[in-house]
């Protein structure tokens, strides 16, 4: 009996040594330092790499090391280069615990994030110690937009979802029907702005509830359906999103689809028949400077961040761009400290990263962002029915 | 009506999906006594194989479910009967735990060689659609609803006419009988866990389209066929496929109906499942879902190191504690986390490992508690402590409500419950404005006010004290009587309320202690993250922690510290990545051997603590040499009346009329028998008198008062006991534990604080009564010895011996010398007629022992068919030649050494 049990122990730590690799270590990513000659600054981020949310935000860690090698490969951050540690939170709050401390005894600067479920739990580590948080994904939810410590660099919740509303409504689709996964805060949260929202501005909305592990959404397709919904906003993970979309085309339904999320199977679906769509940061489709730059960077850094989860992606990047507005607004020099980068984030005003963001405003304690970019589609590719500028909400 | 209908065709569609799942798992569970949680795995599995053949290597697709589903499923089968046999003999709680070990294990291999990411999986069959009443349908959802349809009437079938399936349905009442007949019991199971592994992976293979291929959505699905299989009584095939139509039919239907999102009933839809599953549970009646008891092979006792020895080992544990600040870094918060865990498994630990009862929703409490700390700290403003122990009360009547299952169903039953209350907690309130917030932002929980306290290093110091008082007071609890009758109710509730002890009261009570202490847990733990939301308490938790506790070597308290420590710090100290997907494996691998073969013994190590620490003499169980002044005084006589009467007393069971207008007195200071064939009724007429079962007509008094209305432990408490004719002991515990039991059984009574506290003046009668009683029954040299490791003949002088210890003035005996030999028999007898000489009480003999019966009882009842025949004295009884020729046989009866047979029926006229 021992020997099974000892058996069994021996066979699972040889598994784990197999993978045994550096990701939840000081994993960092500093690319070359380029004609960098100032002091390097190091800046951590906490990712979700292994877990349950790992799918979404695993590859977020690329895109961000992206950034950091062509940031060092073209002279850093007036000519500072960076080292980036990559903390792994596991989709669990206490391991996110755990990588803050980690990152906190490492004397990071700032935060500069990745994507993260679990950013309530460091949350105040990270307060107590000084240290900014920076973006990242997801961060159009608590603790962003609440906690003074983090900046977001995308429009909170409200913002989002008055801005589907006000599209929605501006195409003369008043009546919005949301089917939402249960399981999620996110999910719910969303659909809590979309009623707010919409009784801003005179639509209507019919709610929701299923299972990700449901077997069949047409009952809720059906509902909808049978309630006259004009434009629907499923919510949930991709996965479930495609399969409400499919499962509501089998019942002749085929709205105008809205989405928070500019997945791929979204093109030349056969059961959309209009898109309203909202990238929280720049189209990365776009042709713009910024998109453009960003994808010269990732095709030759991180190619798959132009394959999945693009948009996420596209945060991400953004992140990096306003870690390096607030050094250049704080005028980091040689070992700055994390008050150094604070002081430079709550000088930003109106700061829109090249066009990768709408206006930030830190300045008086202003943690909100009300500007994103609406999204079309033409059935092939998407477009952006109202130009390349982030559109406002004032009314959030 | 015509609006409904879309939605019941669609419902039907998916309630197929239930159905499908849903009848393998009974089918598994009906044939092996085992309830496979992890049947969902095991489609997940199959899933995953389907998809490294068909969408990785692009084997054909007819091909790749072949194997998956024909190849596979019986590989699978084969593993799980070899594994069902290992399991059969072991209690309830190792059978749950170690399924829900190889659905951990499994969804942790999954992870670990696929990645959490999820896969598209597209659909392989047709997905075209035709319309059924403005409802569109596809042909794959036809596909499966037809297949569902045709499996379960081929089954039910199957069971019916073919001599395999006839097999299976006889495995399960009697194997041994199965046995004689020719048919191997264990290739009949291995045909069962086939063919349900069979439909396992078949499940997994056609729902996986319809959702996406990632470890635990998959296997969650499957979790909800849990609620046609409650509605199929978790035997019937049919209702179980009916269940599951209707389940998916009212969410269906529900979906245009449900509330708001953000409101409780906005969450039923994706709820009904677990509603229906924690429903039916809690609400079904008892005769619907009773589970067959198997015999239970005892595990040996744990060794339990000195007292001296737990008292050292605990002070340098603390102390050990007390310098961890000093040099564990920033990862002091992770080891203030442990500590908080240790609390939760020591919750959680009372409940399964104490009292038996498994159950898997304790990460749910520690939600419950983390909201309401937050609420009274901060919104209502109250004292960071009092807000903590208020927290831990309103999870109390939580606690009440759960053990409702507890009181009513089986150890298996009561898991379901709890897991579907987890889930429904999980779907209908997480995210809600009662717990978490419908916006998302989770509850604030705050550290104490008091400046050093708020520090990472004052808080762990706090939660360490908090730690220890709740560990010194669990300890207290289990070695207490608390613990003796968890133990009881652990071994034999039955045997529990015979002495006495009213098991709900204990059940309620231990759940709401095991509810308190984990809505502390989860307060405390929230304080280290400061903010929580839902997310911090998924279900799926609560299965992993009864796991590893189950795994964690040691007694109380230790086995919470084995459990925490690395669950919580080993992700901190062990740098690997995914390192929690490992963990998960490594427990749910040893959940399933521990559950097999034993915990691992460590004899070299408890020789030498036992060595150094355990006093040689008196130590472990001192009891004292009986004391003939405080024995048992005797039973007050009742003069006139007759101590038990019962009068025209019938019962019926079904269509049988096994106890038909029976009329008898168990008369103080007289041995009362009750002979008869088997058959007779005369063990039917036993448990009328104690309690056990309700007569259908009839009067049954005792001193002149009606016992209809009492229960089997009330009775018990008035003075009424008994022994089992398949004797009930508390076999985990010793002999003298036992005995001990049956005086403190009724001293618990049904009152809390006397299940709670033993003042010393009951500790001392209770000492002198066991004493005196193993003195009697002459089992004094085996006080500290496990009943299970007894002979049949001394365990049933422990049961007798139990019933001397008790307050009895009537006792009712049924065959109490079955497996005593000649001079056992004869000794027994002795000590009978010395007790009842002595005591006054009465007692009633039911015996097949005629020698027995003719030399110790006064007056003897005859009974054949449920009706008394005949009443005398033994010498009348001997003398009647109706009796003689009916029971008795042609040969003289009572003759010297002359033992004769229970008459068979062809012997009566």
């Amino acid at each position: 009996m021992r020997r099974g049990l000892v058996l069994a122990v021996a066979a699972v730590a040889a598994l784990a040594l197999a993978a045994c690799g550096s990701a939840g270590a000081a994993g960092s990513n500093g690319g070359s330092t380029g004609t960098a000659t100032g002091s390097e600054w190091v800046i951590g981020s906490i990712i979700d790499q292994t877990g349950s949310s790992s799918p979404t935000y695993a590859p977020t860690a690329n895109t961000l090391k992206a950034w950091v090698s062509h940031v060092n490969d073209n002279g850093g951050i007036d000519g500072h280069p960076l080292r980036l540690i990559i903390k792994d939170s596991a989709s669990s709050p206490s391991a996110g615990l755990q990588a803050a401390n980690e990152l906190v005894a490492q004397k990071v600067i700032a935060f500069v994030q990745g994507g993260s479920s679990v950013a309530s739990s460091f949350a105040k580590v990270i307060g107590a110690a000084g240290i900014p948080v920076i973006c990242g994904a997801p961060s159009a939810a608590p603790p962003y937009g609440v906690d003074k410590n983090f900046y977001p660099c995308v429009p909170g919740a409200l913002a989002e979802t008055n801005l589907l509303v006000k599209t929605a409504v501006e195409q003369d689709k008043r009546k919005i029907g949301v089917i939402s996964c249960v399981e999620s805060a996110a999910c719910t949260a969303a659909t809590k702005a979309m009623e707010a929202s919409a009784a801003k501005y005179g639509a209507t909305v019919l709610a929701q509830n299923v299972s990700f592990s449901s077997p069949n959404f047409a009952p809720a397709c059906l509902s909808m359906k049978a309630a006259g919904v004009q434009a629907l906003f499923p919510l949930g993970p991709p996965p479930v999103v495609k399969a409400i979309v499919e499962q509501c085309g089998q019942q002749d339904f085929k709205p105008t689809y809205i989405a928070n999320s500019l997945a791929p199977f979204w093109l030349n679906n056969p059961n959309v028949s209009g898109f309203i769509g909202l990238s929280e940061n720049f189209p990365y489709f776009a042709d713009t400077p910024v998109a453009t730059k960003y994808r010269e960077v990732m095709q030759k850094y991180n190619p798959e961040a132009l394959a999945v989860n693009q948009d996420t992606n596209g945060t991400i990047w953004a992140t990096g761009l306003l870690f390096e507005a607030a050094a250049k607004a704080g005028k980091l020099g040689d070992n700055p400290t994390p008050a150094d980068v604070v002081n430079g984030l709550n000088s930003l005003s109106n700061e829109t990263l090249g066009g990768a963001s709408g206006p930030l405003t830190f300045t008086n304690g202003n943690r909100s962002n009300t500007c994103g970019f609406v999204v079309g589609m033409d059935g092939t590719k998407f477009t952006t029915p109202f130009g390349t500028d982030p559109i406002c909400d004032n009314a959030a | 009506m015509s609006d409904l209908l879309p939605y019941i065709f669609i419902g039907l569609a998916s309630g197929s999906v239930y159905a499908l799942a849903g009848v393998g798992l009974v089918l598994t569970f009906k044939t092996s006594g085992i309830f496979n949680f992890a049947h969902g795995a095991l489609g997940t599995a199959a899933a995953y194989v389907f998809y490294s053949l068909h969408f990785e290597a692009g084997m054909p697709w007819p091909l790749a479910a072949l194997i998956s589903v024909a190849i596979l499923g019986p590989l699978l089968g084969i593993g799980f009967e070899w594994f069902g046999r290992g399991l059969s003999r072991t209690s309830m709680v190792w059978r749950i735990v170690a399924t829900v070990g190889i659905l951990i294990s499994i969804q942790g291999l999954v992870t670990v060689i696929y990645g959490p990411n999820s896969r598209p999986f597209e659909h392989f069959l047709p997905v075209t659609t035709f319309t059924v009443f403005g409802a569109n349908v596809t042909w794959e959802q036809l596909i499966i609803a037809v297949t569902a349809l045709v499996a379960t009437f081929g089954l039910w079938l199957f069971f019916r006419t073919n001599r395999v399936g006839i097999a299976m349905r006889a495995v399960v009442d009697d194997p041994e009988n199965l046995a004689i007949t020719g048919t191997s019991p264990a290739m009949i199971r291995r045909w069962a866990w086939v063919i349900g592994c069979c439909f396992a992976t078949l499940s997994g293979l056609l729902l996986a389209p319809s959702t996406s291929l990632e470890p635990t959505v998959l296997t969650l699905l499957v979790v909800q066929a849990f609620g046609a299989a409650a509605v199929g009584g978790f035997s019937s095939l049919p209702l179980t496929y009916v269940g599951g139509l209707a389940i998916g039919v009212a969410t269906s239907v529900i979906s245009m109906y449900s509330g708001g999102l953000g409101s409780v009933l906005g969450g039923v839809p994706a709820s009904l499942p677990f509603l229906v599953l924690f429903l039916v549970l809690l609400v079904a009646p008892k005769s619907k879902l009773s589970a067959k008891e198997v015999a239970v092979r005892s595990r040996p006792l744990l060794w339990r190191a000195p007292g001296r020895a737990q008292v050292l080992l605990g002070v340098v544990l603390v102390a050990v504690l007390a310098t961890v600040p000093a040099f564990v870094g920033i990862a002091l918060s992770q080891w203030t986390l442990m500590l908080t865990q240790v609390i939760l498994f020591l919750s959680l630990g009372l409940l399964v490992r104490s009292g038996g009862q498994v159950s898997l929703s304790q990460v749910s409490f520690a939600a419950i508690g983390a909201v309401a700390f937050s609420r009274l700290a901060l919104d209502a403003g109250l004292p960071w402590l009092l807000a903590l122990v208020l927290a831990g009360l309103v999870c109390v009547p939580v606690g009440v409500v759960l053990a409702v299952p507890a009181v009513r169903r089986s150890g298996l039953y009561l898991a379901l419950a709890t897991f579907g209350f987890a889930v429904l907690l999980e779907r209908m309130f997480y995210q809600t404005d009662w717990m978490f917030h419908a916006d998302g932002s989770g509850v604030e929980v705050p550290t104490p006010s008091v400046p050093w306290l708020s520090t990472t290093e004052g808080y762990y110091y706090l939660v360490l004290a908090i730690t220890v008082v709740i560990a010194v007071g669990v300890v207290a609890l289990t070695r207490g009587r608390l613990g003796r009758l968890l133990s009881g109710i652990s071994d034999s509730p039955l045997a529990l309320s015979a002495q006495g002890t009213s098991t709900t009261v204990t059940l309620v009570l231990v759940f709401c202690v095991s509810a308190f202490i984990a809505g502390i847990s989860g307060a405390l733990s929230g304080a280290v993250l400061g903010t929580v939301t839902g997310g911090n308490y998924a279900p799926f938790t609560s299965l992993v922690i009864v796991a590893t506790l189950m795994i964690a070597a040691g007694r109380t308290p230790w086995y919470a510290v084995m459990a925490a420590v690395p669950l919580v710090l080993g992700p901190v100290y062990i740098p690997a990545d995914g390192v929690e997907e490992y963990l998960h494996l490594l427990f749910g691998v040893a959940a399933v051997i521990v559950a097999l073969r034993g915990q691992v013994p460590f004899p070299g190590m408890q020789r030498l603590i036992d060595r150094l620490f355990r006093r040689a003499a008196a130590e472990p169980h001192a009891v004292p040499a009986p004391d003939p002044v405080r024995a048992v005084p005797p039973a007050v006589r009742a003069v006139d009346a007759p101590a038990l009467a019962a009068d025209a007393v019938q019962v019926r069971y079904g269509g049988l009329l096994a106890v038909r207008d029976v009329t008898l007195q168990v008369e103080s200071g007289l041995i009362t028998g009750l002979i008869g064939p088997n058959g007779a009724g005369k063990t039917s007429m036993i448990n009328v008198c104690s309690g056990l079962v309700r007569p259908d007509q009839g009067t049954l008094s005792f001193d002149g008062k009606s016992l209809l209305r009492k229960g089997i432990a009330a009775r018990a408490r008035l003075g009424i006991g008994r022994s089992f004719q398949q004797m009930e002991l508390f076999e985990s515990l010793t002999v003298g534990e036992n005995l001990a039991l049956g005086g403190e059984g009724a001293m618990a009574g049904a009152g809390v604080l006397s299940q709670v506290v033993v003042t010393p003046s009951e500790r001392r009668e209770l000492d002198a009564r066991v004493a005196e009683a193993a003195r009697r029954v002459g089992l004094r040299e085996l006080l500290d010895v496990q009943v299970s490791a007894l002979s049949t003949g001394q365990r049933r002088l422990v049961e007798f011996g139990r019933c001397l210890v008790g307050p009895s003035r009537t006792l009712l005996l049924d065959e109490p010398s079955s497996g005593l030999d000649h001079i056992e028999t004869a000794e027994f007898g002795r000590v009978l007629r010395e007790v009842v000489d002595e005591r006054g009480i009465g007692v009633l003999l039911v015996e097949h022992d005629m020698d027995l019966v003719m030399s110790v009882c006064d007056v003897i009842y005859v009974m054949e068919f449920g009706s008394i025949i005949f009443t005398g004295t033994p010498a009348e009884v001997r003398a009647s030649a109706a009796v003689r020729a009916a029971y008795l046989g042609s040969e003289d009866v009572g003759e010297p050494n002359h033992r004769t047979a229970a008459p068979t029926k062809e012997a009566i006229v």
